[in-house]
């Protein structure tokens, strides 16, 4: 599985001064904001696997999703040298949106991987 | 495979808390049910591609209509990048120009409804579609509620209130004394049914036969691209219009900007 974060673009902006014309790619937006898509899936994936296999129970265990989430954040800002602005309409979607998608596959796979590994 | 699905449930509520399951339980029905799942999840997405018939016909005028909304809206974005006097109002005229403005042209508007009735392999691709959804599914559905109703197999590790019990312990008939947790073979089938959505676009890509919400807005912006023609050429018309007043290029700022570029890459050395 190749980085899923080598397929950002840039959007052709201005250079970042901010003046309010900007010439958006719509391509490469979507396909930006498919990659932030992937990263946070994949993200909850793993995060579920690892509070499975570690067996965390109750609070802690909800604890782990935003720690993760915290993590998908960190990787998007490293791939866009923290300037995310660049990349996406909205920063504030770029880091948080599909946070409640994402927190479906992890209850899935915290329950999956917490009774296969403590249950029985 | 022939375990007791609840080793200890005759006992009393005290112990409930504590339930030994059966691991053959985790090995025939907790794992299997998860995999054929998804592997049914797969083979809907091939299925449905294979049956999905080919972009559908439509006519040239008609894609030329919407065609030119496009290129119309692609200018209003992007006026500023252009010169104003010579490309601007060049491109203006071409959509805009009294007698031959491809926007003041006449458009005949043709509502879905009526194109769907005209059109019989409309209704068909929607057919085939709506069947390589249920059919799979019930299935599925039948299949767990046949070999596997009663099972107690999987645990949330987090705690619930009493309201989950009927959701979480569907077709079991001990509740009550079970601890809420406890979740029936039937409620695990539901909890991947919508927890899975995740992991196959993971694994199948965006836009694919599963994600039913994808789908969904796909077919409502098609029928609303193909709504009202008339109503967009005369908005698309206005805005164009409309744009020469009310500002200017970007290139007119070209040398401020060029100077403050360059200040920061002096400062930066």
């Amino acid at each position: 599985m190749a980085p899923p974060a080598k397929a950002l673009f840039s959007r052709n902006s201005n250079g970042s001064d901010t003046d309010d014309k900007e010439f958006l790619i719509p391509e490469h937006m979507q396909n930006n904001a498919r990659v932030v898509h992937w990263i946070r899936q994949y993200v909850s994936i793993v995060a579920g696997c690892v509070a499975g296999v570690l067996g965390l129970t109750n609070v802690v265990g909800f604890l782990v999703y935003p720690l993760f989430q915290l993590l998908a954040i960190l990787i998007i800002l490293s791939k866009t040298n923290s300037n995310v602005d660049k990349y996406f309409m909205s920063t504030a979607n770029a880091a948080f949106g599909g946070f409640f998608d994402g927190a479906m596959t992890y209850l899935l796979f915290w329950t999956f991987v917490y009774d296969i590994a403590h249950l029985f | 495979m022939a375990a007791a699905s609840t080793t200890g449930a005759s006992s009393s509520s005290a112990l409930s808390n504590s339930l030994t399951l059966d691991p053959a339980i985790r090995t025939w029905v907790l794992v299997p049910i998860s995999l054929a799942m998804f592997l049914i999840g797969v083979i809907r997405h091939h299925a449905s591609r294979l049956l999905a018939t080919g972009p559908r016909k439509v006519e040239l005028k008609a894609v030329r209509e919407s065609q030119a909304v496009m290129r119309a809206s692609r200018l209003r974005m992007n006026h500023a990048w252009i010169s104003r006097e010579a490309s601007f109002r060049m491109r203006r005229a071409f959509f805009n120009d009294k007698k031959e403005g491809v926007l003041q042209q006449k458009v005949k508007n043709n509502n879905p409804q009526a194109q769907m009735m005209s059109d019989p392999s409309m209704m068909q691709d929607m057919m085939m579609k709506n069947m390589s959804m249920i059919i799979p599914q019930s299935l599925t559905f039948m299949w767990v509620s046949f070999f596997f109703s009663g099972f107690v197999m999987a645990k949330a590790p987090f705690p619930l209130t009493q309201k989950f019990r009927v959701m979480l312990q569907r077709g079991i008939d001990i509740s009550g004394s079970l601890d809420v947790t406890y979740v029936s073979s039937l409620s695990w089938y539901f909890m991947n049914m919508f927890g899975m959505r995740g992991l196959f676009t993971l694994t199948l890509g965006e836009g694919n036969a599963i994600d039913d919400t994808a789908l969904m807005q796909q077919q409502m912006e098609q029928a609303g691209a193909g709504m009202d023609k008339a109503n967009a050429f005369v908005m698309e018309r206005e805005n164009l219009e409309l744009i020469e007043a009310r500002d200017g290029m970007v290139y007119e700022k070209a040398e401020e900007r060029a100077a403050k570029v360059l200040k920061r890459a002096l400062r930066a050395r």
